[in-house]
């Protein structure tokens, strides 16, 4: 059985279906991501997972159990959590605060070492613990913006646009890091614009095309497909 | 503002609360200056409710106004002759002493009503949060000011509306006159005497400083400030949008139905006049004056404007208007006064007397610019972070 599975879910804003009957799966360890330009619907599935904007029909489980309709909250605390598009880190919190809100829901007393294993991660972010995010660079609160989302233990984590709006040079570092986190066995849904980074680190992919999976395979054979070299790939 | 020593800021804390709790000694007990000071506390403790909803929660409520009237009537219900019929005209009387306790109508123990006074007004305002959950900004504003002016509205017309054998308010002529506070070991309460109803001001600004300090340090503390700063990142790290908001806007109404009780009891009248929509304005320049967020700014802020209002403009200032050869009575124009200096802080200091941390931020170094961007190749970036 697979981790994650989204069965065919509808999501509107307003009247308008910005959904129309995605189905999906995650298996425990993986790396999947979603690629597609915008509009075509690959943040709103994630917004659709993580509950913040449930879809209207279809399901989803988690771990077997149905979290279409259950709130955020209860949803980061079975293990789903998500670092937004647009990084949304809260600008006048340091990054040591911003990293504690990431662990709002535990009260475990490993959140300590989890901040180390962060801070390992991506020793920028200890070089500037004091600091209030919005000071930073885009590329600092993208760090963060994951570092966060890892911070709640997640046994699964959406990473929604890791490369917008940020130097290439740190994308390939953001990048690396992804898959190390991969490897260490947290399991990540990715979605990307950028279809070059999120083919190289991801195991399977996603095309989505206006609201629906157009294609679906491994991304090693995607990268070789003619049409999405020609519309994703730049090729 | 720097941040202080930590033995420092406990001396200067202990001096404060010991000057503030041992100023009544200093002055006439039934004075004028003992009388402005007991307001100035009252309305600190409606401040630093009003600060919660608004300077930690972020959620702009111009409606407070009608948890002052909640607390004033809950006082007014429990504490006067205003059930007047209740028990076949025996009254009710529950843990009160002296004259109160051999009149007719419902007269509980002043504590007692404050806790009445917390539980309604915590029900009101979560009741007022619940249609705002899913607003933002001034459409909260909208609502809330809409709130107040229902429960104003209420207030005046309440003489008209009956049941149970009783009037709902008193309408304009007010619930008069209110049960004084009755304390053990305390001198009586009197209007020649303030000096016991300065204390439990007094009493009360500690506690719901206190109050104030562990929540804005607390889990709770945090998760408004989150919401404040984002609200959709916040939503996404697990804090519960509806309960936070609703504990926001509880927590703030009950700071002002404790004072609001208490005023009732102090000015000895529980009038409709006095819920209007400027009350909620007058609080809210409290805040804004004193730095939105920050406990101490509104501390400040509450006393200064209440300082202005009872003493400033009517006593000192009032004969100005006639000396310059111009015949109006100052106090009318006193919207106007704090008007005008809200907008000479807005230029001069626009976070506030006492300005929060975060808030300083903002204003000073345009943060949020920087964070809608924060672009590595953002030059105001590169100037900044070599």
């Amino acid at each position: 059985m697979a981790m994650l599975e989204v069965d065919e879910i509808r999501t509107y804003y307003g009247n308008i279906e910005a959904l129309k009957g995605i189905s999906l799966t995650v298996d425990e360890g993986e790396c999947v991501t979603l690629i597609g330009s915008n509009g075509a619907g690959k943040s709103t599935t994630l917004r659709s997972i993580s509950g913040l904007t449930p879809p209207r029909l279809g399901d989803i489980r988690f771990e077997g159990e149905n979290i279409t309709r259950t709130p955020p909250a209860e949803i980061v605390q079975r293990g789903i959590s998500q670092s937004p598009e647009g990084r949304r880190c809260f600008p006048r919190m340091t990054v040591r605060e911003n990293l504690d809100m990431g662990a709002y829901l535990r009260r475990d007393k490993e959140v300590g070492s989890d901040m180390d294993r962060v801070f390992d991660l991506f020793p920028r972010l200890k070089e500037r613990e004091k600091q209030k995010a919005g000071t930073m660079s885009g590329g600092e609160q993208q760090m963060l913006a994951i570092g966060r989302a890892l911070m709640a233990k997640p046994k699964l984590l959406l990473l929604d646009e890791p490369s917008m709006g940020i130097a290439p040079i740190l994308v390939e570092r953001i990048y690396e890091t992804i898959a190390e986190i991969n490897e260490q066995g947290t399991t990540i849904l990715l979605v990307e614009q950028n279809a070059n980074y999120a083919l190289s680190v991801s195991s399977r992919a996603y095309v989505l095309e206006t609201g629906a999976v157009a294609i679906s395979d491994d991304s090693a054979t995607l990268r070789s497909n003619p049409d999405v070299q020609k519309a994703y790939l730049g090729g | 503002m720097p941040e202080l020593p930590r033995n420092v800021r406990i001396a200067l804390t202990v001096a404060v609360i010991a000057f503030g709790a041992l100023l009544p000694l200093f002055v006439e007990g039934g004075g004028g200056f003992i009388d402005d000071a007991t307001l100035a506390l009252a309305y600190v403790v409606m401040a630093l409710g009003l600060n919660i909803i608004v300077g930690f929660a972020g959620l702009l409520d111009l409606g407070y106004v009608a948890f002052f009237a909640i607390g004033a009537y809950t006082m007014g219900y429990f504490g006067s002759l205003f059930h007047i019929n209740v028990n076949g005209g025996e009254g009710l009387h529950v843990l009160v002493a002296g004259p109160a306790a051999e009149l007719p109508g419902i007269h509980a123990n002043f504590l007692i009503i404050v806790v009445l006074a917390i539980v309604a007004t915590t029900v009101a305002g979560m009741l007022i949060g619940l249609p705002t959950l899913r607003l933002r900004g001034d459409y909260i504003a909208i609502v809330t000011l809409a709130f107040g002016e229902i429960v104003g509205r209420i207030a005046i017309n309440g003489d008209e509306i009956a049941g149970f054998g009783t009037k709902l308010t008193n309408g304009r002529q007010g619930i008069t006159p209110v049960d004084k506070i009755d304390l053990p070991f305390s001198e009586p309460f009197t209007a020649l005497n303030l000096r016991p109803w300065y204390w439990v001001a007094f009493t009360m600004v500690l506690i719901v400083l206190f109050v104030n300090f562990r929540l804005r340090d607390s889990r709770l503390g945090r998760a408004w400030i989150a919401l404040r700063e984002d609200e959709v990142a916040a939503v996404s790290m697990g804090v519960p949008l509806v309960k936070t908001k609703l504990l926001a806007y509880g927590t703030g109404a009950a700071f002002g139905g404790v004072s609001g009780a208490f005023l009732g009891s102090y000015l000895n009248t529980v009038n409709a006049d006095q819920f209007q929509f400027a009350f909620s304005i007058f609080i809210l320049a409290m805040v804004i004056l004193g730095g939105l967020g920050s406990i101490w700014g509104v501390v400040v802020g509450a006393i200064a404007l209440s300082f202005i209002n009872n003493r400033l403009i009517p006593d000192v200032l009032n004969d100005v208007p006639e000396r310059i050869g111009l015949d109006f009575d100052l106090t009318e124009l006193s919207f106007g006064i704090f008007g005008f200096l809200l907008v000479i802080m807005m230029i001069l200091r626009p976070e506030g007397l006492i300005p929060e941390r975060r808030r300083q931020l903002e204003l000073g170094e345009g943060i949020e610019d920087l964070a809608k961007t924060g672009d590595d190749d953002d030059p105001v970036y590169q100037a900044r972070v070599p």
